[in-house]
């Protein structure tokens, strides 16, 4: 267990190597530097010249590389030109919308995800599982921006049954603030479906081939019993594979639906970081996010491996 | 006599899988210590029992794997420090015939262009006529009918996938050829034709063979010289009259008796 | 799965993807109206003879410029997921095939591109690159690097393994040829079906792109974008919002039905084997 968490660390931790490596070049390699396009309009070449000096442009590369690191290790991400803040603080203020979105979402998907995906394994190639199927598929089709439009016209605009934009606070109750996030969640939700589903009935599907004691066909009580271990089992499991598998979309779709519903979340701040192209902001964000993405990756790997023995006594799969 | 190939205690050693991250490597020696030469013209036998490294060893001679240990010298010169024009060379003059000849075609080829790689590879100077024309003299060689050409991999015998192998491997006139369990998989007519063909060839060609195999008496009809292994170590070598008929280990006497070398010889 | 699924669902995914694309070839002949001319006028007409679909804003006739989107949507997806294949395709052989410290480097780069949310990739490249059709196309080209890479990574290592690489190297072979005769013939059909797959999603994430205003510019029309432009007029005039969902959707269903028809199919085969 001890090698599986160092081996998962150090590989995780050179992926995020590679993702600052990546970021940093793409941001400042590319056309435009930092300082022209942070001074936009007022830039004389003068001015340029010696914002360049200032935040260290004219450096080599890996010690500019070695600087940006340090700093991100000291808490110093930088301060956005557009907001005039501090990167970091800007961050942590929006935080809190999104990560709300997706909780509520996840609240949303899983139970449905759920009885779906054991009802399509126990009912395999029988007309439950075609609709599961066909639901999936239409799941994955539907554009995510596109069914936020649709769900706001209906159901906010149309029956008034949720606001039409913006988000109400924790000051005003846990409630309100919930409901202001719902039908965005929902929409979030319905774009998650589709690749649950699809690992639960998999992963039903091979436990039930596996126990001989469904495989002869008894029927009544073991039976039920066995599903209903499996399923226990499975949804122990199934929070963790969501949130590892899917965190890395769930934002992406957050990205468009935050902005349908104006919702003041990371989403929104990322659009206007690159509508403004506030490359310092933007380079925090996208640290941020990738690299939450990667721990969070990690850690659930570990939590899967505890909590699942057949992995857990399985060998070495590695 | 000119030496071909000389192998100088060579040893593979394979990485077992390890359990557990601060649990030392452990290694498992499929070669141990193993030296021999090839001559040009001479035919060296391999015999020994399944997974005593034979397969293992002729890969490490015909460069197709990393020895861990040990030298390999080809006409002389270290294949280790070989220049891209000499690994060319060796390339060419080494050629194998696989122990799972249908394996060893390329399951989307037909046969006639699996034959044609090779050939494509060291004569693409040549008109194509005049390949195709080679690839069908070495047919005949074969005793395996045109026909066959069209045909892909999944769709002949073992039998005729076996000369297909072997044609393969000699369509380039190579000095060495290792052949490693190569008429296991034919019928004793035809095995008796092949091997007669082998021998033919090595008279025309002034060829080498590294003949693997566990049949005794095939061993005992090319071999000029035998090599007894198991668990990577050479137990026991010699002329072959020597070693099939006065076998000192115990092993090499089992391995004779089981093969009916005796009985037929008798 | 069975045949005749496999079978009826592959049929019906070719078929929308025919219906998209005969959109996008009579587009090039006739068009009902104009797309681009606007006409204060006609604003907001709902559907009717002269407007199959309707009009919009600025009394532009929506099923022509839906006709003219096809084009871009087409055109973004093709070229942007060949691209990002081919680039993913070298990056993952040779990953496969070197190895030791060249195989590793390689690999995780993969693995950080692919810890990017799908479209914050895109849009961190459109931020830096800006705005734009071309733009848009190397930013999704570049998201879809990793798909390829990993997937041609695990079958050329899968297929080195094989005997018949053995002995293609026996005889002199060089790695080169060895990839691209050997090998790559072998695992077309996956990448194929990758290919067909990853259309459906590069047309999404156009689409999303231009809807954020970050891909296709006006006065160019795509799906996106006619949903971002006719976006505050949709509570009041709701048939804006259906044509550029539905015909967007109807693609990327038909891209995704004939890929994992097509890899059914592989899996199946492989297993009768
Ligand atoms: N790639 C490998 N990794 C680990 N071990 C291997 C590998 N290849 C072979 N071995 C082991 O090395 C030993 C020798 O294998 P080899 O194939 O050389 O035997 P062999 O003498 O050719 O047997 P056979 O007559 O069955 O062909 C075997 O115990 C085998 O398990
Ligand atoms: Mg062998």
């Amino acid at each position: 267990m001890l090698s599986f968490i160092i081996k998962r660390l150090i590989s995780g931790l050179t992926v995020l190597f590679f993702i600052s490596i990546i970021t940093f070049f793409v941001l400042r390699w590319m056309p435009g530097d930092p300082a022209t396009l942070s001074l936009g309009t007022e830039g004389t070449p003068e001015k340029i010249a010696e914002l360049q000096e200032v935040m260290g442009l004219n450096l080599p590369w890996y010690q500019q590389y070695y600087h940006w690191i340090q700093d991100l290790f000291s808490g110093d991400w930088g301060s956005s030109y557009v907001f005039g803040e501090d990167v970091m603080t800007l961050i942590i203020q929006r935080l809190p919308v999104t990560l709300l979105l997706a909780a509520v979402s996840m609240v949303i998907v899983i139970p449905f995800a759920f009885i779906i995906g054991i009802m399509s394994a126990l009912f395999k190639e029988r007309w439950v599982d075609y609709i599961a199927r066909s639901l999936m598929q239409l799941g994955d089709a539907v554009p995510q921006f596109w069914l936020a439009l649709i769900f706001l016209v209906f159901f906010a605009s149309k029956l008034g049954w949720f606001p039409v934009a913006g988000y109400v606070g924790f000051d005003d109750g846990i409630l309100a603030s919930i409901h202001s996030v719902l039908l965005p969640a929902i929409v979030l939700a319905i774009g998650q479906v589709g690749p649950l589903i699809r690992i639960i009935r998999s992963s039903m599907l091979s436990s039930l081939e596996q126990d001989y004691m469904l495989m002869t066909q008894v029927n009544g009580l073991p039976k039920t019993l066995a599903i209903v271990k499996y399923a226990l089992r499975g949804a122990s499991i199934a929070p963790l594979t969501i949130i590892g598998m899917q965190l890395a979309n769930m934002l992406a779709g957050a990205i468009l639906v935050e902005n349908i519903f104006a919702l003041p979340g990371i989403g929104r701040l990322l659009l206007m970081t690159v509508e403004q192209r506030d490359l310092i902001l933007l380079q925090g964000m996208v640290i941020f996010v990738t690299s939450a993405v990667v721990l969070v990756n990690i850690l659930t790997d570990i939590c899967y491996r505890l909590a699942n023995p057949m992995i857990r006594f399985g060998g070495n799969h590695e | 006599m000119e030496t071909i190939i000389e192998a100088e205690e060579l040893v593979k050693e394979y990485k077992i899988k390890k359990q557990q991250l601060f649990n030392k490597q452990a290694y498992f020696q499929a070669v141990d210590h193993v030296s021999l030469q090839v001559r040009v013209g001479q035919t060296v036998g391999v015999v020994g029992e399944s997974g005593s490294g034979k397969s293992t060893l002729s890969e490490l001679i015909g460069g197709l794997q990393q020895p861990t240990n040990g030298s390999i010298k080809y006409l002389g010169k270290d294949i280790s420090s070989f220049t891209s024009t000499e690994y060319r060379h060796f390339r060419q003059n080494i050629q194998f015939i696989f122990q799972s000849p249908k394996d060893s075609l390329h399951p989307f080829y037909t046969i006639k262009e699996n034959l044609m790689e090779p050939l494509g590879i060291f004569k693409k100077h040549q008109p194509e006529r005049i390949l195709l024309q080679e690839i069908h003299d070495m047919l005949d060689q074969v005793y395996l009918d045109e026909s066959i050409l069209n045909k892909h991999a999944s769709e002949i015998s073992g039998g005729q996938a076996q000369r297909v192998a072997i044609a393969r491997a000699l369509i380039l006139k190579p000095k060495l050829i290792i052949a490693d369990e190569c008429v296991s998989a034919l019928d004793v007519s035809v095995q008796a034709q092949i091997i007669q063909l082998l021998k033919e060839l090595q008279q025309k060609h002034q060829m080498s063979y590294l003949f693997i195999s566990h049949d005794i008496s095939a061993v005992n009809e090319v071999a000029d010289y035998v090599m007894v292994m198991k668990n990577g170590q050479v137990l026991e070598q010699g002329m072959t009259e020597q070693v099939l008929f006065q076998p000192k280990h115990d092993y090499t006497k089992t391995l004779i008796s089981s093969s009916y070398l005796l009985e037929r010889e008798g | 799965m069975s045949k005749l699924r496999q079978h009826k669902l592959f049929s019906l995914g070719l078929f929308l993807v025919l219906v998209v694309i005969s959109l996008c070839i009579v587009s090039f002949f006739y068009l009902p109206q104009d797309p681009n001319v606007m006409n204060t006028i006609n604003r907001f007409q709902s559907p009717s003879k002269e407007f199959l679909l309707g009009t919009d804003q600025f009394g532009r006739d929506i099923l022509s410029r839906i006709m003219i989107s096809s084009r871009y949507a087409l055109f973004i997806g093709l070229v942007s997921v060949f691209l990002g294949a081919v680039v993913g395709i070298v990056i993952g052989a040779l990953a496969a095939t070197a190895n030791g410290w060249l195989e590793t480097i390689l690999m995780r780069f993969i693995d950080g591109l692919m810890a990017f949310p799908g479209i914050l990739l895109a849009m961190m490249l459109v931020a830096v690159l800006g705005k734009g059709l071309w733009n848009a196309v190397i930013a999704i080209a570049i998201f879809m690097i990793p798909v390829f890479s990993r997937l041609t990574y695990s079958l050329v290592l899968d297929q080195k393994n094989q005997l018949y690489v053995k002995a293609a190297r026996s005889y002199g072979a060089s790695k080169c040829r060895i990839i691209f005769k050997h090998i790559l013939p072998m695992i077309l059909p996956r990448l194929i079906t990758q290919f067909s797959a990853s259309i459906g999603s590069a047309i999404l994430i156009e689409s999303s792109l231009s809807f954020l205003g970050l891909g296709v510019q006006p006065p160019n029309a795509s799906w996106g974008l006619m949903l971002s432009e006719s976006r505050q007029y949709m509570l009041t005039y709701a048939y804006l919002a259906v044509p550029p969902g539905i015909i967007l959707m109807i693609t990327v269903l038909g891209f995704n039905l004939i890929g994992d028809a097509w890899n059914d199919s592989i899996v199946s085969r492989r297993m009768a084997e």
